[in-house]
């Protein structure tokens, strides 16, 4: 029926056409992988905010989110590890099976 | 210089009732400044019969014509279209609809506003397309003719000459595009899947690597429009244009839709339209001549190729309304002496001075021209 043939020419424009998508597939996964992290990590940033601005000041949730930043936590920590250590304590827990648990 | 080489592409998809038209205008191209090949490009239209009948009418004029094995939607379908001219060592390559009628000499206007430096693309003018058209009121009814189209292309051609106007956008209904570009900007973005606004995204780019998109005011086409796209079922009778195919451009160019809204407030088309329609009303005028209209009722006005100037009595408006097979225009005149305002602007005298009334005012004009007035249409509509 054709009165020029134009096969050749029409598969070589699949060929781009399908290295073009394949190249949009790659680059789109690219995308979507790194947004993924950055949306997971601002939900994790809004829940932070939300509970923040819904817990009573001073109740333990708040005290749980608002606990400051890594260094503090890492200094109350710290201070733990002193107090368990410490003569008083090793002494206290010899008396007190509760004590043995919570330091276990 | 040698003849260049320019691939004439129509893009088919069903269209029984205007393919055949369009490819038998494009037949009569003038072929003096260029050599012109025309290639049917069949998207597999799926009306029975169709395709075999327009191969058939394609080989009885030897025209090129292949239909693809399965649909590819009007981008790749152009694509094709733009790779078969670089393929085959053409020039230029023009992409067109096939709901249009073509003038004769088309090329040899298109191709001195393409050969122009940094131009990437030339879109034809037409009374269809997209912000750019030429208003009219009805074009089916008063456009759709071979020697119509070829004389608006010959005046505006006349008046315009290979003037290039610099526009947002390109229209694919018949644009035609430099190889060398091709090669340079690539052929169309297949995520457009059926189609729409891939031309916008391809001039676009052709922009970015700067080159220069234009229209060529100096041109003519009749586009019926949206033929083949309705066919086609891309998009609805009542809308016009693809919402997801728009979302992409918005995406992609977030300042486009600011700077097609900054072209058309600059002016520039408003003053492209004026003075096309003006030299359109003044040729049509000196070549078939026009009427004067005087009177608070309208006439029919029955003779198309006649130019109506209706004047409303009594000096009330500074301005009259010119009409011409669909064009409407008013133009200034000085109500205290109309006939050489509108003399002067016609450089002419009218064929003929109709004037419409009702009433006692009739029966005055009886008296001033007795025997020489058609009463119509009881109780006296002169």
């Amino acid at each position: 029926m054709n009165t020029t043939d134009l096969d050749g020419i029409s598969l070589e424009q699949a060929l781009i056409d399908f290295e073009v998508a394949n190249a949009r597939v790659i680059d789109l996964t690219a995308r979507l992988t790194s947004l993924s992290k950055e949306l997971l990590q601002a939900k994790t940033e809004l829940a932070t905010v939300k509970l923040r601005n819904s817990a009573p000041e001073g109740s333990a949730p708040y005290r749980a989110i608002n606990v400051g930043d890594v260094a503090e936590l890492e200094q109350l920590r710290d201070k733990l590890r002193q107090l368990r250590a410490s003569r008083a304590v090793q002494i206290a827990s010899v008396f007190s099976g509760k004590l043995r648990q919570v330091l276990a | 210089m040698s003849r260049p080489r320019i691939l004439h592409c129509i893009t088919v998809y069903n269209g029984r009732a205007f393919v055949p038209a369009a490819i038998e205008s494009a037949l009569r191209f003038d072929k003096t400044d260029a050599d012109i090949d025309i290639l049917i490009l069949d998207d597999a239209s799926p009306e029975p019969g169709w395709s075999e009948e327009l191969a058939a009418f394609c080989r009885q004029r030897d025209v090129m014509y292949y239909r693809t094995p399965r649909n590819l939607g009007i981008p790749r379908n152009v694509s094709l279209g733009m790779l078969t001219a670089v393929k085959r060592g053409y020039d230029y390559v023009v992409i067109s609809n096939s709901d249009v009628i073509y003038p004769a000499t088309l090329m040899s206007a298109m191709l001195p506003v393409a050969r122009q430096k940094g131009v990437g693309s030339v879109t034809a003018w037409s009374n269809n397309v997209s912000v750019y058209s030429l208003p009219n009121l009805d074009p089916n009814q008063h456009l759709k003719d071979q020697g119509v189209v070829d004389w608006l292309h010959a005046t505006l051609n006349g008046h315009f000459g290979d003037a290039a106007m610099d526009i947002p956008a390109g229209i694919s209904f018949c644009i035609m595009i430099p190889i060398d570009v091709v090669k340079d900007v690539g052929i169309m973005d297949p995520c457009f899947g059926r189609g729409y606004c891939e031309e916008t995204d391809w001039s676009l780019r052709s922009l970015a690597a700067g080159y220069r998109i234009c229209l060529a005011p100096g041109t003519f086409v009749f586009h019926h429009g949206r033929g083949s796209n309705l066919d086609a079922g891309i998009v609805s009778p009542n809308a016009t244009t693809v919402p997801g195919n728009e979302a992409i451009i918005d995406l992609r160019y977030p300042q486009f839709r600011q700077q097609v809204e900054g072209f058309i407030h600059s002016g520039i088309l408003a003053r492209a339209h004026e003075d096309a329609l003006s030299h359109i009303m003044r040729s049509a005028a000196q070549q078939f001549g026009y009427s004067l209209e005087v009177g608070p009722v309208a006439g029919n006005g029955t003779n198309e190729n006649n130019v109506r100037v209706c004047l409303s009595p009594g000096g009330y408006s500074s301005s009259a309304q010119v009409a011409f097979r669909g064009f409407r225009l008013d133009i200034p005149f000085d109500p205290s002496d109309a006939g050489a305002s509108v003399r002067a602007y016609f450089e002419r005298e009218p064929s003929n001075i109709n004037v419409f009334d009702r009433g006692a005012g009739s029966t005055h004009h009886d008296e001033a021209l007795p025997g020489q007035l058609h009463k119509r249409n009881y109780p006296s509509f002169i």
